[in-house]
């Protein structure tokens, strides 16, 4: 079992996901739908260089790790090559929750820089740096943290908790075919 | 006179060796078994001291057991392509350790300005050189007091730095274990 452990953050690591998407191909990832985050980098002008420069280069290296904070959840980088750089993206579970689902099944973020404003559609033909995360198995608050934030959400919209835990559970089961969205293998004709 | 009747007489009760000294003999028998508890504790606690004190040796001797490779730099040269630079480097490994090594590849680590702060990035040496000089191949297999020679090249581009000049470069060799060496600070010459 994996052992959680309390870590300080620096606040000024922290980035704010200001855009997203999801983007698919046969060729990678085996056709698993890879959430696409649109990073506000103006306060860290090393990661916006580092997402540059990646595209550059053929390969790189990065450590990440998944935690909760305060009812939401984070992911901790650090990135070692081609430009080391370490930053923390925050995921508001309310709106972003379904990203954090889509990283834990395809194992993998696409992120991009950008600011406040920016949508996946203003830069789509911005260059990203693909990252490897882990799966669900080293996150074990999850699905429970994401269930809890949306029954609160019902809570607050004036359901009783039983009847809001059993509509937080449906609308998770409903949303996991989008998160867990993939390209079926491609059907070679036979000769 | 008055004799003592029978019955205000008290005698003496004959002495019982077994009453006296039995509740001794459990107390004896009961203060060595504590005492051999006590040793059996001391040995337990004793053995795994050093079974910590073996894991310890143990880990530092394989922290120490890195590689020792030396690094030599025998000319280094540069030339402008395009809107930035090549840099040439002929370099000399020597593997003086008694095991194997597999070094898994060279980076060019550049240094250069962004805002107020100055980051350094690393450039994956090219497949070819330019001057047709003998390159180093990746993955390059070391053995045991082995010596290898050749030539690594670098583009690094306008793009590459963002057209930024660089302050400092320094080459750095990874072995398939993550171990770096580094030749840091490197002065090419130009070549025209």
């Amino acid at each position: 079992m994996t052992k959680r452990r309390k870590v300080k953050i620096d606040p000024s690591a922290i980035v704010r996901i200001v855009g997203d998407g999801l983007i698919a191909t046969l060729d990678s990832f085996g056709g698993a739908g890879v959430p696409v985050l649109i990073l506000d980098t103006e306060h860290l002008p090393q990661l916006a260089e580092a997402i540059r420069v990646s595209s550059l280069e053929p390969d790189g290296d990065a450590v990440c790790q998944w935690g909760t904070a305060e009812g939401s959840v984070i992911l901790n980088i650090e990135l070692g090559r081609p430009l080391p750089t370490a930053f923390v993206i925050h995921f508001d579970l309310g709106k972003q929750g379904i990203l954090v689902e889509s990283a834990l099944s395809a194992r993998a973020v696409q992120l991009k820089s950008g600011s406040p404003g920016d949508s996946f559609k203003s830069t789509f033909s911005e260059s990203g740096l693909v990252v490897e995360v882990p799966g669900p198995e080293s996150f074990p608050p999850w699905p429970a943290v994401f269930i809890r934030s949306i029954m609160e959400n019902y809570r607050r919209g004036g359901m009783k908790t039983v009847e809001a835990r059993a509509a937080a559970e449906q609308a998770y089961t409903a949303m996991l075919s989008t998160a867990r969205f993939h390209i079926p293998p491609k059907q070679y004709p036979m000769d | 006179m008055e004799t003592p009747s029978p019955a205000a007489v008290l005698l003496p009760e004959p002495f019982d060796w077994l009453v006296a000294v039995a509740p001794l003999l459990s107390v004896a028998v009961a203060l060595v078994a504590a005492v051999v508890a006590a040793i059996s504790l001391g040995i337990a606690a004793s053995g795994r001291k050093t079974a910590r004190k073996s894991l310890g040796i143990a880990e530092r001797a394989e922290a120490s057991a890195a590689p020792e490779v030396e690094l030599y730099l025998n000319s280094a040269r540069q030339f402008s392509a395009g809107d930035g630079y090549v840099v040439l480097i002929h370099i000399q490994v020597v593997n003086r350790s008694h095991s194997a090594i597999w070094v898994r590849k060279a980076g060019l680590w550049v240094q250069y300005s962004l805002g107020d702060q100055v980051v350094r990035s690393e450039v994956t040496a090219l497949k070819t050189n330019p001057n047709k000089t003998p390159p180093l191949a990746f993955p390059l297999e070391l053995k045991a007091r082995q010596v290898a020679d050749g030539w690594l090249a670098f583009n690094i581009t306008g793009t590459r730095t963002n057209g930024r000049p660089v302050l400092r470069q320094s080459l750095t060799l990874t072995d398939t274990d993550g171990h770096d060496w580094t030749l840091d600070d490197l002065k090419a010459g130009r070549m025209r």
